[in-house]
């Protein structure tokens, strides 16, 4: 899509705005011709006879007026400016974030996560502001046609003698475009990596410091700013000075020019001082259009440059129009919290997998030829070794990954998009390493949920979280820090379970929730689960706490199922389970599971 | 005022060559502009007073070529103005970065990345925006104001003194009106850098914000944070405009003056024509360039903001300063704790008078449930963070005494959060090392059982990571780290949950490789499984930042009465 099909799809989605817009620049622009007709006349009464007179008092409270009409039209502009650049980029940030929640959710992005939020937010705030530039010189343009208009009504032939060289200053401008544009493209990318390296230090700092690192990761943050300000560089300078300079050096020749033609008119007597006044105060203007025009051009495509990032951030199938879409983006006065979307599946009675397949298309590994099953009210657990494709597995069911093969069944149907059908109240996730977001443990937990207190009470009980939050300080108020560092890694995994459990999913699936909890805690999960006779659950768990309690385990090695059944029946044939039992054990202990609580439940 | 000084003077002096070579083209640009209108002054009078058109032609042509001549000077100007601007603010960036980064986790854990991220490259960037342009608008604007009233003062004293009073007015309510926008720009500001950090914890929550529907609640918040952005950018605009249209009035009425002074003065022949043309013309021009100041005093606000904000983080000083540095040989060292109190903030309490020794090359299993305080015990080590009481030894000297390099260097710790780069993994796994040579990363690898999976790689030590270590599985990415520690040759290793996260093959051979690892070193293990804590010589348990029980292993195994002997019973203790 151009740019300036974009352009126009966004002016489309607030095109009262925009016009509102069009009209408070030309009336900024327009205002400020009156003076230099003041001034033409004063000068001209002055040259014939000097002198205060009524006349030229009256002339001057003219200009008074027309400063005052031209700040008030300022006023409301900038007012009108503001809201449009800015909602025109909020509209922009929001179909970008919608374009991404769209695709499965577990798929790689294109770009790293800095990155991404650069070009979401940067880029979108770039096209906003280039529409606000190019609003401006609609006004500018006005303003220039009208001045040249009054010019040749007074000199036609010295009007287009002096604004030829503003044309061929248009056309080189013009040749050197493409250029423009490379450059740009090449400082936005030096920049984003800026970014992106500035932020993953700042996720790391741990790491950093305790590596002694900190002055290498500075020399490489010295490294690519000096990249960055060499391209900035070449790019500022080949669109504002080196044009710059173009427009300048031509608005001067228009000037000389202008003084030049004039001697032999005044001599004639067909030019006033006055007209020659009014002329190079008028091309200073109209310089101005030029240079505006020139910058707003660079914007322009700069712009351009911005919009093909931001595609690439929605890795546009749809492309374009989708960043552009109008979309409702203000919450109107009274708008109603969104509800839960509802899941279009019935209440779980069995889940059933033939033949699931998914390859990562950069590595090629992943799953194939899955079979599983989950009815109501089981226990079924996942297990196999690292890279074995348990999360994949997990991801790919729930639609978090476009599958490549298999069909999934929920009570017998065929369930075509997983992705909008296993979401609550039917079925929800906690991942291996889940995310908080800034706010209080509540607002974590509920997540735009209305549930009831007595729900809320519940979710954490199943949860295990209940004991956690009464050392907290603040309990369900305490704040999340930043991405939830202020919890450790167990309670940040409980409060994703909890947003889980509070939805009352019929399918609950869990990503190893043991990597970040200790036994105990883990084990009086299951059993807060397992008390519930209706609950199903799915998860991926190494744990014996977890497999002894299965209905059913399932192990995966390099993305097959080699056997599925009761743990009992597994644990000696396969390998991945039998070394978690058999153990030597120097106290003296045997028949201990190899984990710290020495579970007893299987036997 | 004293920061900016600070800060300008220390970024900007080794530009000085530089900085020269601007002044000089300043001045060059200042003259011509000051020169040219009185060719037309020239040439208006020469109209009045009825000269030659040949007279008339070459005032035209001397106009013109001081109009020519300025761009080419802008242009000279404007490139050297934008690559002083990016080479001091470049130098304030690194040292910013590594600022931060030496600054202690309590510091990092009340701030975003993307809270930094707009401190260090936001708030920056802003100050180069000041900085290339700081030289052109303030000092050469305010050189040509001055020129401009000094020649009206030589052309007719009544004039001069209008400007003045015309340029003095300007200057104090600039002063005055400079204020309003300030805290406008700072709210809009914040509005964004918030909308900023929205957008990338909504972006790493998002598997599970699309597996739980919870996408329409976050478009939700979403749009009330634009409605937020709208506001606070239309009141921002506004007030950033109270300054130049003030001026503008201004400009009107002393414009308006000039010419009815003017035409006062024109019939007694004190003052002709093209004079009046001048005073016209300077005083556009001198607002003009009164306008640019204002613009760029924006700019100055909002720099004076970014320089407060970038000197409140340079201003803050890490809790865990660098000791003054001991030497003591290297090699396994013994760790004591003596009645050690910590707190995260005030409030959380999260050790209290915990007491314990460790031998030298001796290994120590902490236990206790989540959040009872075993990984605060590993970060007092490595002084993450210094106790709030007590004392914490290596090697029996307080971790306080030693540099921390000399005391980071001794120590290696696996976390339970594995922080990969998008860098290549020889980068990934050296920290940006480049003194490492491969043959020892090789060995590493070859020692962790990695060299299948090194094999499998497409680049080798080349291979460049993706971000979060999205192309490796969290227990690849333990691997790594482990690998990590390895290579650092470290007299204490901290394992914190490491091995959590693996599956039983893999844990096989990180076992193996632990067990090399500690091997002749002194070794502090978050342990959950059984396994692991059965090679330990010694055994903590903690419950609610408190010592439950301490001592030998295999004497608190065979204490039928120890917590440790109920839990390996598999009762609850």
């Amino acid at each position: 899509m151009s740019t300036i099909r974009a352009t126009f799809a966004l002016i489309r989605f607030a095109p009262g705005w925009y016009a509102l817009n069009a009209f408070l620049q030309i009336l900024r622009s327009g205002f400020p011709l009156i003076p230099a007709l003041v001034v033409r006349e004063v000068f001209d009464r002055l040259s014939g006879s000097p002198g205060l007179t009524t006349g030229l008092w009256l002339l001057f409270a003219l200009l008074i007026g027309a400063v005052l009409a031209r700040v008030t039209a300022l006023f409301a502009s900038v007012a009108v400016d503001g809201r449009t650049s800015s909602m025109t980029n909020g509209l922009l940030v929001r179909n970008a974030l919608d374009r991404i929640f769209r695709r499965p959710g577990a798929q790689t992005l294109p770009n790293t996560t800095g990155g991404t939020v650069n070009r979401i937010t940067a880029d979108s705030q770039a096209v906003a502001d280039m529409l606000i530039a190019n609003m401006v010189v609609i006004g500018s343009a006005v303003q220039a046609i009208v001045a040249l208009a009054i010019m040749a009504s007074i000199d036609l032939t010295m009007t287009v003698i002096v604004a030829l060289p503003m044309f061929a200053a248009g056309a080189l401008i013009t040749f050197t475009s493409t250029q423009i544009k490379r450059y740009h493209a090449q400082s936005r990318t030096a920049a984003g990596e800026v970014s992106s390296l500035l932020r993953e230090l700042f996720r790391a700092v741990q790491a950093i410091q305790l590596a002694n690192a900190v002055d290498r990761v500075t020399d490489r943050v010295r490294d690519v700013s000096e990249t960055r300000r060499a391209r900035s560089l070449r790019s500022r300078m080949f669109s504002q000075v080196f044009l710059g300079s173009v427009w300048s050096s031509t608005s001067g020749l228009g000037a000389g020019l202008v003084l030049l033609l004039a001697a032999s008119r005044i001599d004639r007597g067909t030019l006033t001082v006055g007209d020659v006044v009014l002329f190079v105060s008028y091309l200073g203007w109209i310089t101005e259009f030029t240079a505006l025009f020139s910058q707003s051009l660079a914007a322009y495509k700069q712009a351009s440059v911005s919009l093909e990032r931001l595609d690439e951030v929605v890795q546009g199938d749809a492309g374009m129009p989708a960043v552009v879409a109008s979309a409702q983006i203000l919450p109107g006065p009274g708008t109603p919290r969104p509800r839960q979307p509802e899941s279009e599946l019935d209440r779980l009675e069995s889940l059933r997998v033939d033949g699931l397949a998914y390859r990562h298309p950069s590595s090629g590994r992943g799953v194939s030829g899955v079979d599983l099953e989950v009815r109501r009210g089981e226990l079924v657990v996942v297990t196999g070794s690292v890279g074995s494709g348990k999360t994949t597995l997990l991801r790919a069911l729930l639609g978090l990954l476009p599958t490549d093969e298999g069909t999934i069944r929920w009570n017998g149907r065929t369930v075509d998009d997983p992705a909008t059908g296993f979401v609550p109240p039917r079925c929800a996730y906690t991942p291996q390493v889940p995310h908080l977001v800034t706010g209080t443990v509540e607002e974590n937990i509920r997540a735009g949920s209305d549930a009831s207190d007595e729900e809320l009470r519940q979710a954490i009980h199943r949860a295990v979280l209940d004991r956690d939050l009464d050392v907290m300080p603040d309990g369900l108020q305490t704040r999340v820090g930043p991405r939830g560092t202020t919890l450790s890694g167990g309670q940040v995994q409980r409060v994703a379970a909890a947003q889980m459990m509070i939805r009352q999913p019929d399918l609950l699936v869990f990503d190893d929730i043991s990597s970040a909890l200790d036994v105990n805690t883990e084990r009086e999960l299951w059993r807060r689960i397992k008390a519930d006779p209706e609950a199903t659950c799915l998860a991926v768990s190494h744990r014996e706490t977890a497999l002894a309690m299965a209905d059913r385990v399932i192990v995966l090695r390099d993305g097959v199922v080699v056997a599925q059944g009761s743990y009992d029946e597994l644990r000696e044939t396969v390998a991945e389970l039998r070394h978690n039992t058999a153990d030597d054990s120097v106290d003296g202990r045997t028949e201990t599971d190899g984990h710290l609580d020495g579970e007893v439940v299987s036997r | 005022m004293q920061q900016h000084k600070h800060l300008l003077r220390r970024y900007l002096r080794p530009q000085g060559p530089k900085l020269a070579v601007l002044m000089a083209l300043l001045f060059a640009n200042i003259a011509l502009e000051l020169v040219a209108p009185m060719w037309m002054s020239k040439f208006i009078d020469g109209v009045q007073n009825a000269a030659s058109i040949e007279a008339l032609t070459s005032i035209a042509l001397v106009f013109m070529l001081f109009t020519l001549a300025r761009p080419i000077v802008m242009g000279f100007a404007g490139y050297l103005a934008e690559d002083v601007g990016w080479r001091s603010t470049n130098a304030i960036r690194t040292d910013l970065t590594r600022h931060c980064l030496s600054l202690d986790l309590s510091f990092h854990r009340s701030r975003t990345p993307g809270e930094l991220m707009e401190r260090v490259d936001g708030d920056v960037a802003e100050l180069h925006e000041f900085l290339s342009f700081f030289v052109f608008a303030v000092i050469g604007r305010l050189l040509l104001a001055i020129g401009i009233i000094v020649l009206a003062f030589v052309a007719d004293y009544r004039i001069g003194l209008l400007l003045l009073a015309f340029a003095l007015s300007v200057v104090v309510i600039l002063r005055r009106t400079q204020r309003i926008a300030m805290p406008r720009s700072r709210a809009l500001r914040e509005t964004r850098a918030d909308l900023s950090s929205f957008v990338e914890e909504r972006l790493a929550a998002r598997e599970s914000i699309v597996a739980n529907g919870g996408r329409r609640h976050m478009f939700h918040q979403l749009y009330e944070k634009i409605a937020e952005l709208v506001e606070r950018t239309r009141a921002s605009m506004v007030a950033s405009r109270y300054a130049s249209s003030l001026l503008e009035v201004m400009v009107a009425l002393a414009g308006t003056g000039v010419l009815a002074l003017g035409a006062y003065l024109l019939p007694g022949k004190s003052i002709t024509l093209g004079q009046i043309y001048l005073g016209y013309y300077y005083t556009q021009l001198l607002s003009l360039s009164l306008t640019v100041v204002t613009m760029h005093m924006d700019g100055l606000q909002r720099a004076g903001a970014s320089i407060a904000r970038i000197s409140e983080l340079t201003g803050t000083e890490t809790r865990v300063p660098s000791g003054p540095g001991r030497d003591v040989p290297r090699g396994a060292a013994e760790v004591e704790f003596t009645g050690v109190d910590f707190g995260y903030g005030e409030r959380q309490q999260a050790l209290s008078d915990v007491s314990f020794r460790l031998a030298p090359a001796q290994t120590l299993g902490l236990l206790g449930r989540t959040g009872s305080g075993k990984t605060t015990i590993t970060r007092l080590l490595c002084r993450d963070h210094d106790v709030n009481a007590g004392t914490v030894r290596l090697g029996g000297v307080d971790v306080r005494e030693f540099t921390l390099e000399q005391l980071r260097s001794r120590i290696s710790m696996v976390t339970q959060d594995v922080q990969l780069f998008h860098a290549s993994l020889r980068d990934n796994l050296t920290l940006f090392d480049a003194t490492v040579p491969d043959e020892r990363i090789l060995a590493a690898l070859a020692e962790l059982h990695l060299t299948d999976w090194y094999a499998g790689l497409p680049d080798g030590l080349d291979t460049v990571l993706t971000d979060g270590g999205g192309s490796l599985s969290a227990g690849e990415a333990q691997l790594v780290a482990l690998t990590r520690a390895f290579l650092d040759d470290p007299d204490v290793v901290v394992l914190d949950e490491a091995s959590s996260r693996l599956d039983p093959s893999t844990e096989q051979m990180v076992e193996e490789a632990t067990t090399r690892l500690l091997d002749g070193r002194t070794g502090i293990v978050v342990a959950h499984r059984l396994k692991t804590v059965r090679r330990l010589d010694r055994i903590l348990i903690l419950e609610d930042g408190r010592v439950r029980e301490s001592g030998d292993r295999s004497a608190l195994a065979a204490d039928p009465d120890s917590r440790f002997a109920a839990l390996l019973s598999g009762g609850k203790a």
